[in-house]
């Protein structure tokens, strides 16, 4: 039994199910935290990079959530961040070589942003506000949640902007940041009126 | 993503206007959104961006060129640049709490976390993948800076508008704003065609 301060004792089934649960709904990084726009922003001019966008983000903060979590009680509080920091760029540095070899037209795009996941606020918020207190089962949980939740903004993003190339409205979505900041204004939008994110 | 070495003008001109971090590159974003305060805490987080990105993108890039591509080491870039940006982050906050007590208040916790801001590290990611030289990416670090400082107050005082607004309950906050970057950036990339080919 694991007793939650605002939701009383709760078994370990009921705390990772409602972890996954609220990564994708209640607590969306994008939706609720305003967090990765920058990349949901950047890498959705078309499905496949957005897919390879998430894929990279997602197994990222998943390793990096778990590293974190398991060395949470030796890393000493001075130099948390320098190590949390350098957890994380070399796991993109990999994760971005990874996606260079495996898939070079995708990557060509976007290759400057998938680096600059190192920064991405999804990653660093998770390990900061749950990771370092929390043990790898459940950071693990909070990872897959957090990684679906943003998954699905981008490729809702994507979704828009890739298939809308009528002209419309000022040729379509997909080649202009202007239509990137539309297309995710509307996925939060509808996201927000149908419930998901906290309520306001 | 053409900036050429067609002149430092040319770069200057597109760091700052047609290819802006904010609103074409959509890099460093989160402090626009998150960071509504007095505009002298902007002009001090701006101020302090544009030290970063005119110090850390010819130092990165040299670092790069210089040292690690010679290495073999070129991959192994992103942990260096990270370093050399949180120094400098670190110089600025300790800089700013010494002779600006006032400003250091102001920015709070948002001064340390400019280490992890896209639009610095994207400056220094960018000049290395456009394969500038030491002066040419000073420039480029510098415009870029001051490019995402017209950005971010331009955003800022857009969003000090919109609290006046009453759009639909689930528009209000990012949304809103996002939909006030677009209408910005549209205007900007009329800027294209103005040096840079």
């Amino acid at each position: 039994m694991i007793d939650t301060p605002e939701l009383g004792p709760l078994s370990r089934a009921r705390v990772t199910t409602r972890l996954l649960r609220d990564g994708v709904s209640r607590w969306n990084p994008v939706v609720a935290g305003n967090l990765g726009i920058c990349s949901a922003l950047a890498a959705t001019v078309d499905l496949k990079g957005a897919l390879l966008m998430a894929a990279t983000v997602s197994s990222v903060l998943l390793v990096s959530t778990a590293a974190a979590s398991a060395l949470r009680n030796h890393i000493p509080e001075k130099i948390r961040l320098v190590v949390q920091m350098a957890i994380v760029s070399t796991l993109v540095t990999v994760a971005s070589l990874l996606a260079e070899a495996w898939f070079p037209e995708i990557h060509r795009p976007i290759g400057p942003y998938l680096a600059l996941v190192v920064t991405n606020c999804v990653i660093l918020g998770r390990i900061e506000s749950f990771a370092r207190h929390n043990g790898p089962f459940f950071t693990i949980a909070d990872a897959i949640g957090n990684a679906a939740g943003y998954s699905w903004v981008l490729v809702a993003v994507a979704v828009i902007r890739d298939f809308s190339s009528s002209e419309w409205v000022c040729g379509g979505f997909s080649g202009h940041p202007a239509g990137g900041f539309l297309a995710l204004a509307a996925v939060l939008w509808a996201a927000s009126a149908s419930g998901f994110g906290e309520p306001k | 993503m053409n900036i050429d070495s067609s002149g430092l003008a040319g770069i200057a001109l597109a760091a700052a206007l047609t290819e802006n971090m904010v609103l074409s590159r959509q890099l460093g974003i989160c402090p626009a959104v998150r960071f509504v305060r007095s505009p002298s805490a902007i002009a001090g987080m701006g101020g302090a961006v544009v030290l970063v990105t005119t110090v850390s993108v010819p130092l990165n890039t040299s670092i790069q060129r210089l040292i690690l591509d010679p290495m073999g080491l070129g991959y192994a870039s992103l942990p260096i640049f990270l370093a050399v940006i949180a120094l400098l982050v670190h110089g600025c906050d300790r800089g700013m709490k010494r002779f600006l007590p006032g400003h250091a208040g102001l920015l709070g916790v948002f001064l340390p976390l400019l280490t992890v801001n896209c639009a610095i590290l994207g400056a220094s990611i960018f000049s290395v993948a456009e394969g500038l030289g030491i002066l040419q990416s000073t420039v480029y670090g510098f415009f870029s800076g001051l490019g995402w400082l017209l950005a971010t107050a331009l955003l800022h005082g857009l969003s000090r508008r919109l609290e006046y607004a009453r759009p639909p309950l689930d528009l209000r906050g990012l949304p809103l704003l996002l939909i006030a970057l677009a209408m910005v950036s549209m205007a900007f990339s009329g800027f294209s065609g103005m040096g840079a080919r």
